[in-house]
């Protein structure tokens, strides 16, 4: 008893820290934003109590629809093409037998991966201005007039993803390349003699051995994406048409520019309480297998 | 017959490898070339070769001589550093205890972790600058640092890491009479070094890359952090790509040469953080 | 008058010596104003600080637009606002909920010397908090929408008038586009026009104009954003130019401006804040062409200019009020600041206090006096909480409007767009 007491108070002591600042800069401004949901509060300081107003208001929001909708296909654009491309440049990198080259070669996707993000949109915004930009030096071999990628009605949306995918994609190689060393090349060699080719042996060896990872890739991914804010703060600032409204951006709006800091928590709560649905979701998918087994 | 056949699909997958690698890479290329030219020569359309044809460093000793660069870089090493600490501190008793303690409430601390992976810190900004001003925090590096020391996956990857090590070593020290502090610190702490390491990596790389709350949350241009601040660049100085692309250089070299540096690490902690016990 | 211009020219000079004999009182000051305003600003803070030695401006210029507002607002809310800030009158009325103002009351400015007198009616009544005599700011400066000319080029084309001005270009739309047809035989392969039609703010300063100039509005209680086809015209007007060629698809600030200095293009459409640097380049013989600065184009049957303005603001706090002895000295600042406005005049700005404006030197100072009497046709945004400048309207057009006008949709979708966010956001 005495000893139960004891460890239990040592364990606290051991926690502490992480639970006041868990407490005082998570619980606290999320309670904060719970209660602000409720009210027409502006964006600082607190207005009237006003229920469920707010929720009834998100219903009604066309905008909102949209922004869901949109963000929904940013997250199409990017976590296929990175979970594609993930795995490609992974196993081209895994047939490198030289260890320096391949950390060079991984070293030229995994680079961009660890760039501030105020670096990657100015890299691309500079790539991609009007006269000067590499990228409308290739444009302009097949049109006339340079194309304004972030203000394009078709373009916008998936320059962006573009980008995303390019500043991601590193970290999926990363994980792809992990799980591609856990697989037996014996498993491989067995398969030759069997006279497997090189489709065969990715279909029935490969594809089924590295699901593990594909579906972690995905999960990881999918919690990232949906956050998207930054890139498109920096890039489109929405537009142009809304087309480029993500939910997070449209929080970003209701608070920091139309002043209505009490519906923008209540947009806020929402996207918290979707992400965790989508998580817990993926969370069953990835337990129906259970990745130390395949090692 | 079969030999060549492989050796010209061996060349073709290595060509499509270099290529593939290289447009990944060029833009880096493209933003330190462009650093490298005098606005004059960016200008020049005809001479958009990505080795300049004159090398000038005038933009560097422009930005760290006459601009706020040199305070803004500082802000982000100090933060960056003070934030990577901390997390470490923090983390690893936390760590510890949820993993070798059993003690009441442990299961529901546990779950709050893994969920708070889930909130969109972007939707706290506002309750969090409030907060913080109210702690007279706003403009110091103090308040750029706490909000991000709270790391769920740092615990969790120690957590992970302290259910592996053999239960007999914290029970053989409990019978020696140690103290869980002291088990920490003399028997677990030397064994994980290395998670440490990896981990200390991606929180600076993290910290030094966190651009919306130290850009909401310091209203003085002397406080920003160089992830901030450079995106206010094009907006005071007018356009000046070459200029623009030297400080966007600049803020990402400390997050590069680590990686250059610490690759193996860097490669170890992503994989601890998504869960792959590599 | 010049004498004053002289002093102050002076005062630039020495005062780089500035000493501090006895307690100053240290006035926080924020602005938003780079280039060469933003050093314009700094010259004449120095000037003042010599002048008025009790009291040290500290002063910070932060990034212009949505950021500055939030920046103020959020300062404001926890007591570590600024003691004086620029504001853009344009906002006053969807800023006035925040309580971000101290109102200012007109007995306090006349103990400054400034009165109502001093200042056009229209910008005075614009400022008002309210009837009892209470400002929301004081007016600094009135920043529009100029038309620089290549006159050369102009010359050339036969569109100058015996004074030398170019209004050969009003009329209408037909007849403007008629005369950008003989300029464009002379600019060749390079439009016109510059004017950078991929940004809202461009496009609006100029096309409210127009829409001012035709008969139309932007907003009334009754019919809404956009009411009449007025701003469709407008909008088709301009995206006419791009399709005619006379103005870049797209085109963005930097070859713009770069076009109009290096005398490839013939107009360039732009703040008036870009004259100083127009004639810095023609003093330093650098601008390959003899330069003016003139009103927009009068394209309906009357002539209208939107005018801005910046203000100075004194910011409120619940939290942590401004003192009493740095209110005064605040005051201070706003009164000097009135009556040296003409030093600011040279950053290419109309100006809102009439004793300066009427000066004979403003009056004729080069080559601003080309739209010196611009204070007569000049207008302000309806007084309605959703305009203002970095507010959600420009949120909306940043949206529609740059695609209406280079094409990337129809001018009908683009104002259609706008008009149904504006009037859902109203």
């Amino acid at each position: 008893m005495n000893r139960n007491i004891q460890s239990n108070l040592t364990a606290w002591v051991l926690i502490f820290p992480f639970v006041f600042f868990f407490t005082v800069f998570l619980i606290y401004p999320f309670a904060y934003t719970v209660v602000h949901s409720f009210t027409d509060s502006p964006l600082i300081g607190w207005g009237n109590w006003v229920g469920l107003e707010n929720y009834q208001k998100i219903l009604k929001d066309k905008l909102f629809g949209k922004s869901i909708y949109q963000t929904f296909i940013f997250v199409v654009w990017t976590v296929i093409p990175n979970t594609v491309l993930g795995l490609a440049i992974a196993m081209m990198i895994h047939r490198i037998q030289s260890t320096i080259y391949a950390a060079i070669i991984l070293g030229c996707f995994f680079i961009p991966h660890i760039l501030p993000v105020t670096v990657v949109t100015d890299l691309w915004t500079s790539m991609t201005s009007n006269d000067l930009g590499i990228i409308q030096w290739i444009v302009k071999m097949f049109q006339d007039d340079p194309i304004p990628f972030f203000r394009h009605k078709v373009w916008a949306m998936p320059s962006v993803a573009l980008i995303t995918v390019w500043w991601t994609v590193g970290f999926n190689v990363l994980l792809f390349l992990a799980g591609l060393k856990m697989i037996n090349p014996e498993i491989y060699e067995a398969s030759e003699i069997d006279g497997a080719n090189r489709w065969h042996k990715f279909r029935f060896i490969t594809w089924p051995l590295i699901w593990p990872i594909t579906a972690l890739v995905l999960t990881l991914q999918l919690i990232f994406q949906l956050k998207i804010f930054d890139q498109m703060f920096l890039l489109t600032g929405g537009g142009p048409y809304n087309k480029t409204m993500v939910v997070l951006y449209h929080v970003y709006k209701q608070s920091f520019m139309m002043n209505k800091g009490g519906y923008a928590s209540a947009i806020a709560l929402l996207i918290f309480l979707f992400i965790i649905f989508v998580s817990v979701a993926n969370y069953y998918m990835l337990r129906a297998v259970d990745l130390d087994k395949q090692r | 017959m079969k030999k060549t056949d492989i050796t010209i699909s061996w060349f073709l997958l290595g060509l499509l490898t270099l290529i593939t690698a290289y447009i990944f890479i060029f833009p880096m290329l493209w933003g330190i070339s462009t650093s490298l030219k005098s606005e004059v020569e960016f200008l020049d359309v005809e001479s958009w070769g990505i080795i300049p044809d004159n090398i000038t460093f005038e933009h560097f000793v422009y930005m760290f001589t006459k601009s706020s660069m040199m305070t803004w870089y500082i802000n982000s090493m100090m933060t960056s550093v003070g934030v990577t600490l901390l997390v470490i501190i923090i983390s690893m008793p936390c760590g510890y205890a949820l993993s070798q303690i059993q003690f009441t409430g442990k299961n529901f601390i546990f779950v709050c972790v893994v969920l708070s992976i889930m909130v969109p810190g972007t939707a706290l900004v506002i309750a969090l600058f409030i907060f913080v001003a109210e702690l007279r925090l706003i403009n110091t590096w103090t308040g750029i640092i706490l909000p991000q020391v709270i790391s769920p996956v740092c615990v969790i990857v120690y957590k992970q890491f302290f259910d592996q090590v053999p239960k007999e070593l914290r029970e053989a020290s409990l019978i020696d009479g140690a103290s869980e502090f002291q088990i920490l610190l003399r028997v677990y702490m030397p064994l994980n070094w290395g998670i440490t390491a990896a981990l200390a990596l991606v929180t600076f790389i993290g910290a030094w890359n966190n651009f919306f709350w130290p850009f909401i949350m310091t209203t003085k241009t002397e406080m920003y952090t160089i992830t901030a601040g450079m995106s206010q660049v094009d907006e005071a100085w007018g356009v000046k790509n070459a200029y623009m692309m030297a400080v966007a250089m600049a803020a990402s070299l400390p997050v590069v040469l680590a990686y250059i540096i610490f690759q193996r690490r860097i490669t170890q902690a992503i994989m601890l953080t998504s869960g792959i016990k590599g | 008058m010049k004498k004053i211009i002289l002093s102050i020219f002076a005062s630039i000079i020495l005062s780089v010596t500035s000493f501090s004999a006895f307690a100053k009182t240290e006035v926080i000051w924020w602005d938003l104003l780079g280039g060469g305003d933003g050093v314009r600003m700094s010259q004449m803070i120095d000037a003042f600080e010599k002048e008025n030695p009790d009291i040290d401006i500290v002063n910070s210029t932060l990034e212009w637009g949505p950021p500055y507002y939030a920046k103020l607002q959020t300062s404001a809310a926890i007591g570590e606002q600024p003691d004086i800030a620029i504001y853009h009158i344009s906002r006053y009325q969807m800023a006035k909920g925040t309580n971000i103002f101290s109102p200012i009351s007109v007995d306090e400015l006349a103990s400054v010397g400034v009165t109502a007198d001093q200042y056009y009616e229209p910008i005075w009544n614009k400022a008002k908090a309210d009837d009892d005599g209470y400002l929301f700011g004081l007016p600094l400066d009135n920043p529009l929408y100029v038309m620089h000319i290549n006159l050369d080029m102009f010359e050339e084309a036969g569109l100058l008038d015996e004074n030398g001005h170019p209004t050969a270009l009003n009329g209408d739309f037909d007849n403007f586009m008629a005369q950008m047809e003989k300029l464009k035989a002379i600019t060749g392969d390079t439009p016109p026009i510059s004017f950078v039609n991929s940004s809202q703010y461009a496009i609006y300063w100029w096309m409210l104009s127009i829409i001012y100039q035709i008969g139309g509005e932007i907003w009334n209680p009754d019919d809404g954003y956009c009411p009449g086809d007025q701003c469709e015209k407008s909008m088709q007007f301009l995206a006419d130019l791009v399709d005619k060629g006379y103005m870049n698809r797209n085109a963005d600030g930097a070859t713009e401006q770069g076009n109009f200095v290096s005398g490839k293009s013939a107009i360039y459409i732009d703040g008036g804040w870009n004259t100083p640097t127009h004639v810095d380049l023609a003093r330093k013989n650098e601008l390959p062409f003899k330069y003016g600065a003139f009103k927009i184009p009068q394209l309906g049957p009357t002539m209208a200019a939107m005018l801005h303005s910046h203000t100075f603001i004194i910011p409120h706090s619940d939290v942590d009020p401004i003192s009493d002895e740095k209110r005064a000295a605040v005051l201070r600042i706003m009164g000097w600041f009135s009556k040296n406005s003409l030093y600011w005049a040279t950053a290419g700005h109309y100006l809102p206090h009439r004793p300066t404006v009427e000066s004979p030197f403003f009056q004729n100072m080069w080559p601003n006096s080309g739209y010196a009497d611009v204070g007569e046709v000049g207008f302000f945004e309806p007084n309605h909480p959703i305009f203002g400048i970095a507010g959600p309207s420009y949120d909306v057009m940043g949206n529609w409007f740059p695609g209406g006008v280079n094409g990337d949709i129809s001018v009908e979708e683009a104002i259609q767009g706008a008009r149904e966010e504006m009037n859902a956001m109203m």
